[in-house]
């Protein structure tokens, strides 16, 4: 059996959300995962030890090499972070937000954001294992979670203060 | 729902969005052919390979394309049809009989046209099972010759969906296109997507 044939109906689930997440509708995120698994499948990919990581992986891969031909994937300016101090994610651990918020909210997200949080979430990656993947520096990703974190406990009312603009 | 109700840790909230996302049986089972497929039919190890090692030139095309909105539909619609049709999925119905399987698969809001007529599909109907197309549930119908495997796909024709194929009605010849061993001929017929696979060899897939 070679790796790929490991991955269960589950895991294939897991790349399609995460593909999802990232912001890809649901056609391309199909051939997302299609693609990394024709990948996983071509010669020298035969003994992954961890095919669901590197399904994620190819995913996440594809879809930013892809996304970068037509727009700049990027997180929000980031030039009001002053007095940014956090150290860990607790913040995140402690927000409590509203259904229908959140559902606004996930869909204003850009990728990048998106992606970051569905890491922590879904698949319950560390901040370190989060900055691993996603080749970003520590600081600079507790950082960009605070300011993610205020947006979404201000949601509401940004929502509110954006309809009637 | 009361206030406290619609309320949720982000964590738990997010994982409920994201959940909400799920691969339908036929996309399963075309990812769990595509892996499953390989080891068993030594034969196709050789467009496989270079499908795998035209991936990123493909995928780079096709990707983008999906981005812009400018892809060879007809071409990609091939690929997904060639998926199914070599992943012979067992039948939903089975039977030799169309008006039967009409019945059987009248949830999907159209009459099943019958390809044998339109199209000259060769062999005896075997039956069928639910699949999709660009996204539109769809029928397979699977005919079984003495040259092979001829498998028919009937959806709701949707004109961005199934963009590239051609209009039967307007005397449109259909339109060919390769994929994975497999010949898809795609058109359109009373509101109807008619796509017909097989393979180029002619012999059994």
């Amino acid at each position: 059996m070679t790796a790929m044939q490991r991955l269960t109906d589950e895991d294939y689930q897991r790349a399609f959300r995460f593909a999802r997440s990232l912001g890809a509708d649901r056609d391309l995120a199909l051939d997302l995962v299609q693609t990394a698994v024709m990948k996983g499948l071509s010669a020298g990919r035969a003994d992954l030890e961890a095919p669901l990581a590197y399904l994620l992986t190819s995913v996440r891969h594809a879809f930013y090499s892809e996304l970068r031909r037509v727009r700049t994937a990027a997180w929000s300016s980031l030039d009001d972070l002053e007095g940014v101090i956090a150290t860990d994610l607790q913040p995140l651990e402690d927000l409590v937000v509203a259904r229908d918020e959140l559902r606004h909210a996930w869909a204003a997200l850009a990728p990048a954001e998106r992606e970051v949080l569905h890491l922590w979430a879904v698949e319950g990656y560390t901040v370190e294992e989060i900055s691993r993947h996603t080749g970003t520096p520590r600081g600079t990703l507790l950082a960009r979670l605070h300011r993610l974190r205020k947006r979404l406990a201000e949601g509401q009312a940004e929502r509110i203060s954006g309809a009637s603009q | 729902m009361t206030d406290r109700d619609s309320r949720v840790g982000l964590r738990q909230g997010i994982r409920e969005l994201v959940e909400e996302e799920r691969l339908d049986d036929a996309q399963l089972a075309r990812l769990r052919a595509l892996v499953d497929g390989r080891p068993d039919r030594p034969s196709r190890r050789r467009w496989l390979g270079a499908a795998a090692a035209l991936g990123g030139v493909a995928a780079t095309g096709y990707l983008a394309t999906t981005l812009t909105g400018r892809a060879d539909n007809a071409q990609r619609m091939a690929e997904e049809i060639a998926y199914n049709h070599l992943a012979l999925a067992p039948l939903d119905f089975v039977s030799t009989n169309l008006d039967s399987l009409r019945d059987a698969f009248a949830v999907l809001g159209f009459r099943l046209l019958d390809a044998q007529a339109l199209e000259d599909v060769p062999g005896t109907l075997m039956g069928g099972r639910f699949c999709s197309v660009a996204s539109v549930p769809a029928a397979l119908l699977r005919y079984r010759s003495e040259t092979g495997v001829t498998t028919v796909y009937q959806a709701r024709h949707d004109r961005r969906l199934h963009r590239g194929t051609a209009d039967m009605d307007a005397g449109a010849p259909g339109v060919l296109r390769r994929a994975r061993g497999v010949e898809v001929c795609l058109c359109h017929s009373q509101g109807v997507l008619l796509a017909q696979a097989y393979a180029i060899t002619g012999t059994a897939s």
